[in-house]
């Protein structure tokens, strides 16, 4: 009991809500119309102005005014026209032209009537186009009139804004409403069920004649009143609510009178039931007159509840289908639909509560005794409020609607209450095939196809129950079977019939399917495959997916192409999209259903490359977009399950079978994924993907010596497969495999085996890469980004690099060099013939590090006494291919290095130079290291002489004073004290050193400069005195030599004879000045001969006094200065010239 | 065509250098040595005219020398039974030698007993020390011979009066007060270039004493082996390379050079001075008195098995 009145409760609830937000509405819809009329009376008084106004306007054009002159015109009214207005009529001088304008700069300007404030009314009005909010910024600015605007003709007008009276205004009325109405409703429902409780219940005292008398009479007290109150406005509410109660106790009298009382007071059940017919059509009759919804529907709930509240056996249902019935013949004779959704929820509800205690009680799916007439019951239910819903008359889109949830509220309670009470659950599925079938054949009734809606509704909740059925029949495969066949069968009904809904459904079915295939059939092997069991291929369930996915293939696209015309419906084509999708993921867990782990990468990239095709041939995009999703799903799968199949570096056929498949595909499949517009990166990512995969095939199945070759290797395919425009991404792979596979090699395998050691295996995958990268800086496309320009210069730089590691690896120290040099010189010539200042450079850089490699080991290897000194055979050989670029430089391109300072050929013919004079320095005795340094400046004197390139000089001067420091502090001073053989002796060596630079005087004079060429401003002193010997080299290759035998005369010769001596060199020396005609030669000469008489007087004098080495000293000493002043006087007339 | 003539040819060229020197196995160690030799020698050719125009007097040579010797000497550990025998060897020996030394100074030869001391070293004025571990590693007299010609050599070519030169120098401290000089000045070496010339004057003053120049070629050998006990050849351009950087940035300030470089200076004077007749090996007296003790120091020299 109290759950009926909690029921009772919710529903008088639910009836008080709806009724408070109708009125609501109601009240909401009349604001707006007022306001609406309102805005349209003052457009109606503004365009009565503005009639008025042309009429007057009319009248002075006919009397040839200048329409200029109207808006000048004051006001009748305002005589004296205020300063804005002043302005409002200038800016309105040619108010059309202005108009025009305003309209040209606001796109969205409406039909606006501006007029000045206090001219309202007046003829004195502005009409323009401008809009709304223009005016009143416009004329809102200080000093400005301000213009009001009036809403647009057709546009929607302002929002209302009520104020504080209208919201106290609205607060009575609310008042009013609780007060008036509702308490009148509340009190007459409370008058109601009182009474039949009463009658039901309470009152034992009294007979059951007495109790159904008091409830007739208080009916009757009810009603009566009612119909009198009823015509009269103020009593109107109070008394139709009394009308209802009325007759809602007048029907459960009548009800009680069999069912309720105790004995009953009529015995015939019939008799009764007639009477409560009877009761329930006055009731219905009689509201109708007020055709007040309220009033009927108060009336049912009433009536509905009184059957709830005192329902005892199935026969008290009988009133609740009456109740019903008589509630459907109302709707469809008012259009009262709201009115069915509660007396369809009220009819299924009063089942259920009189349902549940029963079925509590013996237990679900047990028989009870009323489950026949429960039955029946239903489905009249069901069939009279389907009946309402085919038979009605829809006049408003508002009440399709309410119609529409009417029927599934019926088709639900009516089959949640069937499946409720069933006994033997398989039979559900008879009963929703029943029942689909039904509403299916409801739909395609011509009376209901009038109804779009209906149609739709019916023929929509048929399938859907068609569909909902099978479960409770079939299951796992055969489930979908019977679904493809079903979705199938609406799909090809809804082409054959040209009938959308149809194909709706069937797509909707066809879509479940391949759900219901993916999350359960799918799900479960996942679920075994997933959890560590044993890995089983499904060819069974992979031929139905297979099926599955082309049937949906077919849907969407054969038929779509086939029947072209009938899919004009954007959501349909999206539907036949997602088939397409659903297609494709059905497609794909029959791969991954029907394959081994291994197979499925490659599998699954057929697929891809069909999809792809499919595409490409038929311009599909929804496959483009499958087959990508599979392509990455391939792609993925390979990565993380193929390529780890089996260990590192160990061969796998397996493995490279699968793998190197899978991106042969995705090689294929490049050539038809970039045929949708905007999508040109996707072939890029497919041979991508597929040369990563290769890379990293490569990297698990070979030996880590072997895997840098390999990338570099592929990297020379793509290279020369991206040459044509089209695969010029292959290059930028290229880039890459060929930059992994250096550092490969870098790490790896230029660190095979022993330093200095050949080794076959480092020789042989060093060594083919290097040429690899010689061959990719061929065929590389040179990028047009200037940054990236140098690429094919950076790929010969690294075959180079490449090609001098390997050297350093596998030869002995000193070949390094020689290697580096003979690879410098390769560079050069290639870079020379093929005019590439890149491989030029190499090859510069190669000699440089040649020389630095000589400079750090082979110095260090002095070899063993009696043979050929390594350090001979390895620079010489060096050095002379220096000196071969050098010469072939000559005429050739000029590159400069050191930032353009230093010519190339130079700058070799240095290291030349440099490397025999380091050669010499170690590789001679120590003794004979000056004499050999100077033989070679001497030798490049000559060469000075015979080539005329100054840098020979250059070079000779350079040595010649590294000859003179040599000889000077080594030769003359670091001598050792026990004897050595003649030719280690200080006087040969010495000697022989100022012989060989007197005898570069033979070319010095020829290279002199005889043109006094300016010595160089800037530069510090030594600068300037290189410069000097630059241009009179015959003075240091006089005066050095003279220097050396003066000082090895003192250092060797007794002390008595070095002044002696130093006077016959004297005397020599200015014998060959005059010979030459050099003045500074004899200026020496004579110098060395007054510092003989200075020994003489301050050295030999106090020390050689009375020995006869001082007499032979002066006697020589004497003797020198004779001869030379006879030569002076011999050759005056000459020396004057030379002065 | 023909312009490819000369460039194989110079091809050709390079290529027999190659083969020949993986025929040969030249050792030509990477490092820069050779370049620091030459660096030096400039450097101490540069600075021997001005060394010799301010050159000590030998009184004040030999002063100084006196003076450390008598320090140095009162810190040596005390000689054992069989450490007499051993300095007395080394005296006669040092003094054989110094009769042939180019300047007459008073040479005085001293033994230090303590076998941790594997090293010699001069002072000015004509004072010569020599440890017993250092005399433990050789098997001959020549060896011992070059040792002792090395040090004389070092005060016959004023390498101790330079260093002595360079101290006031650099001190700023009158001549008098040079006797402060502390030991370690003298211990620790000279440059490379007064090294090798130490070496190469050193074995000629043995061989002019009677002495076989392998002396020096055998004590510098073992000296050697000594020193790449503690460095193993390198295995990798990167080895190659770290260590070539590591030896340039401190062989230049190192004060000997490395002791297979010394060796082939030696060989090389061996061959070029073309001493045919090389006098035959003489035992060293003292050999008997440290057998023990050189059986001990054998062992630790010989490689890891």
């Amino acid at each position: 009991m109290p759950e009926d009145l909690i029921f009772l409760a919710v529903l008088v609830f639910l009836l008080l809500l709806w009724d408070l937000l109708r009125r609501r509405k109601r009240k909401a819809a009349l604001q707006r119309l007022t306001e609406r009329v309102r805005a349209l009376e003052f457009e109606i008084s503004s365009l009565k102005t503005l009639s008025s106004r042309l009429e007057a306007l009319e009248k002075r054009v006919i009397a040839n005014q200048p329409v200029g002159a109207l808006p000048a015109m004051p006001s009748a009214k305002s005589p004296t026209a205020s300063a804005p207005e002043a302005q409002v009529r200038e800016g309105s001088a040619m108010p059309f032209e202005v108009g025009s304008k305003r309209e040209e700069a606001r796109p969205h300007a409406g039909s606006v009537i501006g007029s000045v404030p206090g001219t309202t009314g007046s003829r004195y009005r502005i009409l323009t186009t401008v809009q709304a909010s223009t005016v009143r910024k416009d004329l809102s600015e200080p000093g400005q009139p301000r213009a009001t605007t009036i809403p647009a003709i057709g546009a929607a007008p302002h929002p209302y804004r009520p104020g504080i009276k209208e919201w106290i205004k609205k607060a009575i009325n609310y008042e009013e409403i609780i007060g008036g109405n509702l308490f009148t409703k509340l009190g007459v429902i409370f008058l109601v069920f009182g009474l039949s409780l009463f009658v039901a219940t309470q009152w034992h005292r009294l007979g059951p004649g007495m109790r159904i008398a008091i409830g007739y009479f208080v009916s009757g007290m009810m009603l009566a009143p009612g119909m009198v109150f009823e015509r009269r406005e103020k009593w109107r509410i109070l008394a139709r609510a009394a009308i209802g109660g009325g007759w809602a106790l007048l029907y459960f009298v009548t009800y009680a009178m069999h069912h309720v009382v105790s004995p009953p007071l009529l015995a015939s059940e019939v008799i009764d039931l007639i009477l409560m017919l009877v009761v329930a059509a006055g009731m219905v009759l009689h509201t109708l007159k007020y055709r007040s919804q309220v009033v009927t529907g108060l009336a049912l709930l009433l009536a509905f509840t009184t059957v709830t509240i005192s329902h005892v056996s199935v026969y008290s249902l009988l009133a609740g289908a009456v109740l019903a019935l008589a509630l459907v013949i109302i709707v469809w004779r008012l259009g009262w639909y709201e009115l069915e959704i509660f007396g369809i929820i009220a009819a299924y509800l009063n089942h259920y509560l009189w349902l549940r205690p029963i079925i509590a009680h013996v237990g679900v799916h047990h028989a009870f005794a009323e489950y026949k007439d429960s039955c029946a019951l239903l489905i009249f239910y069901w069939a009279i409020f389907n009946i309402s819903y085919i038979v009605r008359r829809i006049r408003e889109k508002r009440e399709e609607s309410v119609s529409t949830v009417a029927l599934l509220l019926n088709i639900g309670f009516f089959l949640g209450l069937m499946g409720y009470q069933a006994i033997y659950p398989p039979r559900t599925f008879l009963l929703f095939l029943t029942v689909g079938a039904v509403e299916l054949a409801l739909g395609q009734l011509p009376l209901t196809r009038r109804r779009r809606t209906a149609f739709t509704l019916l023929t929509t909740a048929g399938a859907i129950l068609l569909v909902a059925a099978f479960p409770y029949n079939f299951s796992g495969s055969d489930l979908s079977v019977v679904w493809l066949a079903e979705g199938e069968a609406f799909v090809l009904a809804g082409i054959m019939l040209r009938e959308i809904v149809f194909r709706w459904l069937g797509l909707c079915v066809l879509a479940v399917t391949a759900g219901q295939m993916l999350m359960v059939d799918a799900a479960r092997v996942a679920n075994m495959r997933w959890s560590g069991g044993p890995f089983r291929v499904e060819p069974g369930l992979a031929v139905l997916f297979g099926f599955a996915a082309l049937i949906l293939y077919v849907n969407a696209h054969w038929l779509t192409r086939r029947w072209r015309t009938l899919i004009t419906d954007e959501l349909e084509a999206g539907l036949f999209v997602i088939v397409s999708y659903l297609g494709g993921v059905l497609a794909l867990t029959a791969v991954w259903l029907a394959s081994s782990r291994a197979w499925m990468s490659p599998l699954w990239a057929v697929l891809m490359v069909v999809l792809l095709r499919a595409s490409w041939r038929w311009s599909i995009p929804e496959l483009y977009v499958q087959a990508h999703s599979i392509a990455a799903i391939a792609y993925i799968h390979a990565l993380s399950v193929n390529l780890p199949i089996a260990a590192p570096h160990h061969l796998d056929v397996l493995r490279v079978s699968s793998v190197a498949l899978t991106a042969a595909l995705l090689y294929v499949g490049s050539r038809w994924a970039a045929t949708i517009e905007g999508r040109r990166r996707l072939p890029i990512l497919y041979r991508a993907a597929a040369s990563s995969l290769v890379a990293l095939l490569a990297w698990y199945e070979l030996r880590p010596e072997y895997v840098g070759p390999a990338w570099i290797a592929f990297a020379l395919l793509l290279m020369f497969l991206g040459r044509r425009p089209a695969y010029g991404d292959l290059q930028a792979q290229a880039h890459f495999l060929s930059g992994a596979g250096a550092a490969s090699l870098l790490f790896v395998n230029i660190n095979l085996g022993i330093l200095g050691h050949f080794n076959r295996v480092q020789a042989l995958t060093v060594g083919m890469p290097a040429l690899m990268f010689y061959l990719i800086s061929r065929w590389v496309v040179r990028p047009a980004s200037a940054r990236l320009s140098r690429i094919p210069e950076a790929y010969s730089w690294s075959g180079s690099i490449l090609l001098a590691l390997l050297a350093w690896r596998q030869l002995e120290p000193v070949a390094v060099a020689v290697a580096w040099a003979a690879l410098g010189l390769l560079l050069f010539e290639i870079g020379f013939v093929q005019h590439s200042i890149s491989l030029r450079f190499q090859g510069y850089v190669s000699f440089t590090a040649a020389f630095v490699r000589m400079m750090f080991s082979n110095l260090n290897a002095a070899g063993v006494g009696g043979r050929l000194s390594p350090r001979l055979y390895t620079m010489v050989p060096v050095a002379v291919l220096y000196f071969y670029v050098y010469g072939r430089m000559r005429g050739g391109p000029e590159d400069r290095l050191w930032r353009g300072r230093l010519k190339a050929y130079e700058y070799l013919c240095y290291l030349a130079v440099a490397t025999l004079a380091v050669l010499v320095r170690f590789e001679f005795p120590e003794v004979w290291v000056a004499p050999a340094w100077v033989a070679m400046a001497v030798a490049l004197l000559f060469g000075a002489c015979i080539t005329d390139k100054k840098i020979f000089l250059t070079q000779g001067l350079l040595l010649g004073l590294a000859t003179l420091y040599r000889a000077v502090l080594f030769n003359l001073y670091q001598s050792s004290y026990f004897s050595t053989s003649p030719w280690q002796s200080r006087p040969l060596s010495v000697s022989t050193t100022a012989a060989l630079l007197l005898f570069g005087l033979l070319f010095a004079f020829r290279l002199r400069t005889i043109e006094k060429e300016a010595a160089p401003e800037s530069g510090g002193w030594a600068a300037r005195a290189f410069s000097f010997l630059y241009r009179r080299p015959e003075q240091f290759f006089f005066l050095a030599p003279v220097a050396l035998i003066a000082m090895l005369l003192s250092l060797d010769l007794r002390s008595g004879l070095v002044t002696l001596a130093w006077g016959v060199e004297a005397l020599v020396i200015i014998a060959f000045a005059l010979a030459v005609g050099e003045r500074s030669y004899r200026l020496t000469g004579l110098g060395l001969l007054l510092l003989c008489v200075g020994k003489v007087v301050f050295v030999d004098l106090p020390r050689l006094w009375g020995t006869s080495y001082f007499y032979l000293t002066l006697i020589g000493l004497g003797s020198s200065l004779v001869a030379v002043s006879y030569l002076y006087t011999r050759y005056r007339e000459k020396l004057r010239q030379y002065l | 065509m023909k312009r490819w003539i000369l460039p194989s040819l110079i091809l050709v060229f390079a290529a027999g250098a190659i083969v020949l020197s993986q025929m040969q196995k030249a050792d030509a160690p990477v490092s820069p040595a050779a370049l620091f030799r030459w660096l030096a020698g400039v450097e101490n050719e540069a600075a021997r005219v001005p060394a010799s125009a301010t050159r000590l007097t030998e009184t004040q040579e030999i002063q100084i020398g006196d003076y450390l010797a008598a320090i140095y000497s009162d810190i040596f550990a005390p000689y054992g039974p069989d450490d007499k025998a051993i300095a007395a060897t080394v005296q006669q020996l040092g003094l054989r030698l110094s009769a042939y030394a180019h300047r007459k100074l008073p040479y005085r030869f001293y033994y230090n007993p303590n076998p941790d001391f594997i090293n010699a070293f001069s002072l000015p004025g004509g004072s010569v020390f020599i440890g017993r571990g250092l005399i433990q590693l050789m098997d001959s007299e020549d060896e011992l011979a070059f040792v002792l010609g090395h040090e004389i050599e070092h005060i016959d070519h004023y390498h101790c009066a330079e260093r002595v030169q360079a101290f006031e120098l650099l001190k700023r401290i009158p001549l008098g007060g040079l006797v402060a000089i502390p030991v370690e000045v003298f211990e620790a070496g000279y440059s490379k270039d007064q090294e090798l010339e130490a070496d190469l004057e050193g074995t000629r003053l043995a061989v002019a004493a009677g002495y076989s120049p392998l002396g020096a070629i055998q004590i510098l050998e073992k000296l050697d082996r000594l020193h790449k006990e503690r460095l193993a050849p390198p295995k990798t351009i990167r080895q190659e390379l770290s260590r070539a950087a590591l030896e340039t940035l401190s062989g230049y300030f190192a004060s000997h050079p490395p002791t297979e470089e010394r060796a082939a200076e030696i060989r090389k004077m061996i061959f070029e001075e073309d001493w045919k007749t090389l006098p035959p090996e003489r035992k060293l007296p003292a050999k008997e008195v440290l057998k023990v003790r050189k059986a001990e120091v054998s062992s630790s020299l010989a490689p890891a098995k």
